[in-house]
């Protein structure tokens, strides 16, 4: 609802997100001099799963970590995985690795099928949800489904089974799949490249409210390879980390109206990250398809950048890609000489970002000599994305604000799920008293 | 020869009643469980109903909020919607099931004989097991599960 109050206050409450994963409402106020405070508030119950994995081994914290997202569980292994055997010193026959970037396609492929076709499109076509564009555009719809299930079952042959994978383990995979469990895939993402190149040349047609911002955008940067789970930390201005350095440049901090701990960077500015963030800084590494597809749809760098609302062009760039190199994996695919490599813990930091779908992910383990953790810090993406979402509507609402109710509202809410944010995923207190009567 | 049963119990097993469903196919009979393709899917998507058998028979479990705890419901998958919109429940999901299954249904994929057993929740924290309520009418649920199979069977 919105309230005007006596002082000339404009109030927008949305009090429950909708088409966002997770539980979180927007309160933005406007002032009557015209500065505007927004606040995301995340109001699911924190889930504490860095005090889960406390006490635990690595290869169960890869089982506890996946459960903290049913859209992302990949991603939450990936970076746990690779934290460990950094720390352990691991050597990873490279088919494993090849063989982890498949399993990360099919994630990508998943969720951004996902939010392109049944969570953002609806706010371009004038829809209030996808049930309702399905009724005029159900094969927009059903493509988007389709597409789904092709992501859904990769993640089930490689990982085992469609969410929550449990295949993957330090060291590599409990079990790698044969050549003739892979040939499945060959048809189905034949048809998919082709329907992923339409899409991105139709959802870059679609009309797009006026935004113009700057972000500073921040995501994994590799020489040779689309950024899923190796490089370095980089940004648009100039940052260059490892994986496991993230600390050395940005914080997390708690703010009164949320439940998922904000992260900005040390100069206290908030930072984008995701598809537009990668696209923009390692656009060069987009499969050949991919990036011809962008180029196809003459949307400039900077607009792809500074209008928000071309995430969902971006995501649909990434979305091609994750399945132009799902083909190729599957074509050349050879089984790991060695699936699971054997390993020996000892003490120190795990740490470790690669790129969930929504964004950098980043863990740290602090790690015993019996390679227990006994401490643990995970900050996911949408954490990071949030103070960069209360950016971006304080600079959009003076847009909106001569427009109806109904209209504001549905902008504002068309830029947070440009974000797609996974509330789910961010509601982690790094910190849990609990005291005892005595 | 009998029409393939396919299983799809929803929600997670660490989030207290929400676990219902996947706690109920773990304790089915390992007659059932041999009579039914079991699947935990984590939440309901419409793209899980797409692409099977025309033959094939499914049951979706699910627990739902806003039903009396314990309390068990056995409906037509298509009803599902209707359910939910009765209840005027919200879900935590980006798309609530009841909303996937009207999408399925617009794609032709729902059919007569699928169907949806529900069990009321009423506690749905981190690390929590079944509310007393739940965990009462765990045995009920499960009983009603294996009937669906054996009819379908």
């Amino acid at each position: 609802m919105r309230t005007p109050t006596a002082d000339g206050e404009r109030h927008f409450d949305i009090g429950q997100l909708t088409r966002v994963e997770g539980e979180g409402r927007l309160d933005l106020r406007v002032a009557s001099d015209g500065t505007v405070a927004a606040r995301l508030r995340i109001f699911e119950a924190p889930r504490y799963f860095e005090r889960l994995v406390i006490g635990r081994r690595p290869d169960e914290v890869l089982d506890i970590v996946a459960r903290i997202c049913g859209i992302c569980p990949v991603a939450y292994q990936m970076s746990a995985v690779h934290a460990f055997e950094d720390l352990f010193a691991v050597p990873i026959d490279p088919a494993v690795r090849t063989l982890r970037r498949l399993l990360y396609c099919g994630e990508w492929i998943e969720s951004h099928a996902l939010h392109i076709f049944l969570l953002h499109a609806p706010d371009f076509l004038g829809y209030a949800s996808a049930l309702e564009m399905a009724r005029d555009h159900l094969e927009l719809v059903g493509r988007g489904l389709g597409i789904k299930k092709l992501g859904n079952r990769i993640v089930s042959i490689v990982g085992g089974r469609p969410i929550h994978p449990v295949s993957p383990r330090v060291g590599g995979f409990s079990r790698a799949p044969r050549p003739h469990e892979l040939d499945e895939l060959r048809a189905p993402l034949e048809a998919a490249i082709a329907e992923a190149r339409e899409t991105v040349a139709l959802v870059a047609t679609l009309e797009t409210p006026p935004s113009d911002r700057e972000p500073r955008l921040v995501s994994l940067r590799h020489p040779s390879e689309y950024p899923m789970s190796d490089g370095r930390i980089t940004s648009s201005d100039g940052i260059d980390l490892a994986p496991g350095d993230w600390g050395e440049a940005f914080h997390e901090e708690q703010v009164p109206w949320s439940h998922a701990l904000q992260a900005r960077a040390a100069d206290g500015v908030p930072y984008l990250l995701g598809p537009t963030a990668r696209v923009s800084l390692a656009r060069e590494q987009l499969h050949p398809l991919a990036r011809a597809a962008l180029d196809a749809t003459g949307i400039s760098p900077e607009d792809l950048r500074r209008n928000v609302f071309r995430s969902i062009v971006a995501r649909a760039v990434e979305l091609l890609h994750a399945l132009a190199e799902a083909r190729e994996i599957v074509a050349d695919y050879q089984p790991p000489l060695v699936p699971l490599a054997p390993w020996k813990p000892r003490a120190g930091i795990a740490a470790w970002a690669t790129e969930a779908p929504r964004g950098l992910l980043f863990h740290r383990y602090e790690v015993d000599r019996a390679g227990t953790v006994r401490r643990a810090q995970i900050v996911p993406p949408t954490s990071q994305n949030q103070a960069a979402i209360e950016h971006d509507l304080a600079l959009f609402a003076p847009e909106v604000l001569d427009l109806p109710h109904d209209e504001a509202t549905h902008r504002l809410e068309q830029l947070i799920r440009s974000y797609d944010p996974c509330i789910s995923c961010a509601t982690h207190f790094l910190d849990l008293r609990v005291e005892h009567d005595r | 020869m009998s029409a393939p049963i396919r299983i799809l119990a929803c929600g997670s097993i660490d989030r207290g009643d929400d676990g219902a469903a996947v706690r109920a196919v773990r304790a089915l009979p390992s007659s059932a469980r041999r009579a039914a393709r079991v699947e935990e899917v984590g939440y309901l998507s419409p793209e899980l109903l797409i692409g099977d058998a025309p033959e094939t028979r499914r049951l979706v479990l699910d627990t739902v909020a806003g039903l009396r705890a314990g309390s068990i419901v056995d409906l037509p998958l298509a009803e599902l919607p209707e359910l939910e919109a009765r209840m005027g429940a919200t879900s935590t999901h980006a798309l609530a099931p009841g909303a996937a299954v009207a999408l399925a249904a617009l794609l032709g994929a729902v059919r007569p004989s699928d169907r949806f057993l529900g069990i009321g929740g009423s506690s749905f924290d981190v690390g929590d097991g079944l509310s007393p309520a739940v965990g009462a009418r765990l045995g009920a649920f499960v009983e009603r599960v294996a009937d669906r199979i054996g009819e379908a069977s």
